[in-house]
């Protein structure tokens, strides 16, 4: 890559580039390299099997001590499910109604998402807050993938 | 929380309050499926003899903005059914664990 790099630079000094040219190029090759460096992540579904969305909400000084909701990501499959169940029980006229308006609800990629919802998050929390009141105490609610 | 994908068999939903009494409700998830499995069945045949013009009192509607569409009894039962059966193959999955000043809950598969 250094070597592409010092290519252009020539070709900018032997004037056979614009400098606007150059810093085009240059930047091209630097977005190739953000890509090579990128972990390539394989879509597979065996992997959101042992996958959990958490909600753990904890509290100091509240009457909320502790709450601990573990959802298994795989539920997102059935959900897609559910969304081909449901849209045989919208009406007709509805279903027109929608579909003009683009609404579709057979084309929401639950794969998708959840590859989203995986490479988005470096640490995989998707909420994260902190609450400190005098009255009701301190309450942190984090939910996250794991 | 280890869990395996093998078949859970029980749904133990456990209520402590601190200061007088606690208890432990085990279901055993073969019943709870065929009641469940019975109830959808029923209320599908219910459904079915009730009137065309009558039935839109059986079906809850749900609205966003000007579209709205029918969702009939039967097919919620079987949404959760679906729902409930996936999470029955997560053994050892602590669904739901809550602790406030009072009361202790928790539900888990096993």
């Amino acid at each position: 890559m250094d070597n592409e790099k010092m290519k252009i630079l020539q070709m900018i000094q032997e004037g056979k580039l614009t400098s606007a040219e150059g810093m085009e190029l240059l930047n091209a090759l630097q977005d190739t390299e953000k890509i090579e460096a990128a972990p390539v992540r394989i879509k597979n579904n065996d992997n959101i099997k042992d996958r959990f969305l958490r909600v753990r909400v904890t509290g100091e000084g509240s009457s909320l001590k502790k709450a601990d909701v573990n959802i298994p990501l795989a539920l997102l499959s059935v959900a897609a499910k559910f969304v081909n169940i449901g849209m045989g029980m919208i009406p007709k006229e509805a279903r027109e109604q929608m579909e003009e308006k683009g609404i579709d609800l057979t084309k929401i990629d639950f794969d998708e998402l959840i590859t989203l919802i995986d490479q988005g998050l470096s640490d995989g929390k998707l909420v994260d807050v902190d609450m400190a009141d005098q009255e009701h105490g301190n309450l942190k609610v984090e939910v996250y993938v794991d | 929380m280890l869990t395996s994908r093998s078949k859970s068999r029980f749904l133990l939903v456990r209520v402590r309050h601190k200061r007088s009494f606690g208890f432990s409700i085990p279901i055993a998830l073969n019943v709870f499926n065929e009641l469940m499995e019975a109830t959808q069945e029923l209320v599908e045949v219910v459904e079915s003899f009730i009137p065309r013009k009558n039935r839109k009192s059986w079906i809850r509607h749900l609205s966003s903005n000007q579209l709205s569409w029918e969702i009939s009894v039967g097919g919620i039962i079987k949404m959760l059914m679906v729902l409930f059966q996936e999470l029955q193959s997560y053994k050892g999955l602590k669904l739901v664990e809550l602790e406030s000043k009072d009361v202790d809950v928790k539900v888990e598969f096993f």
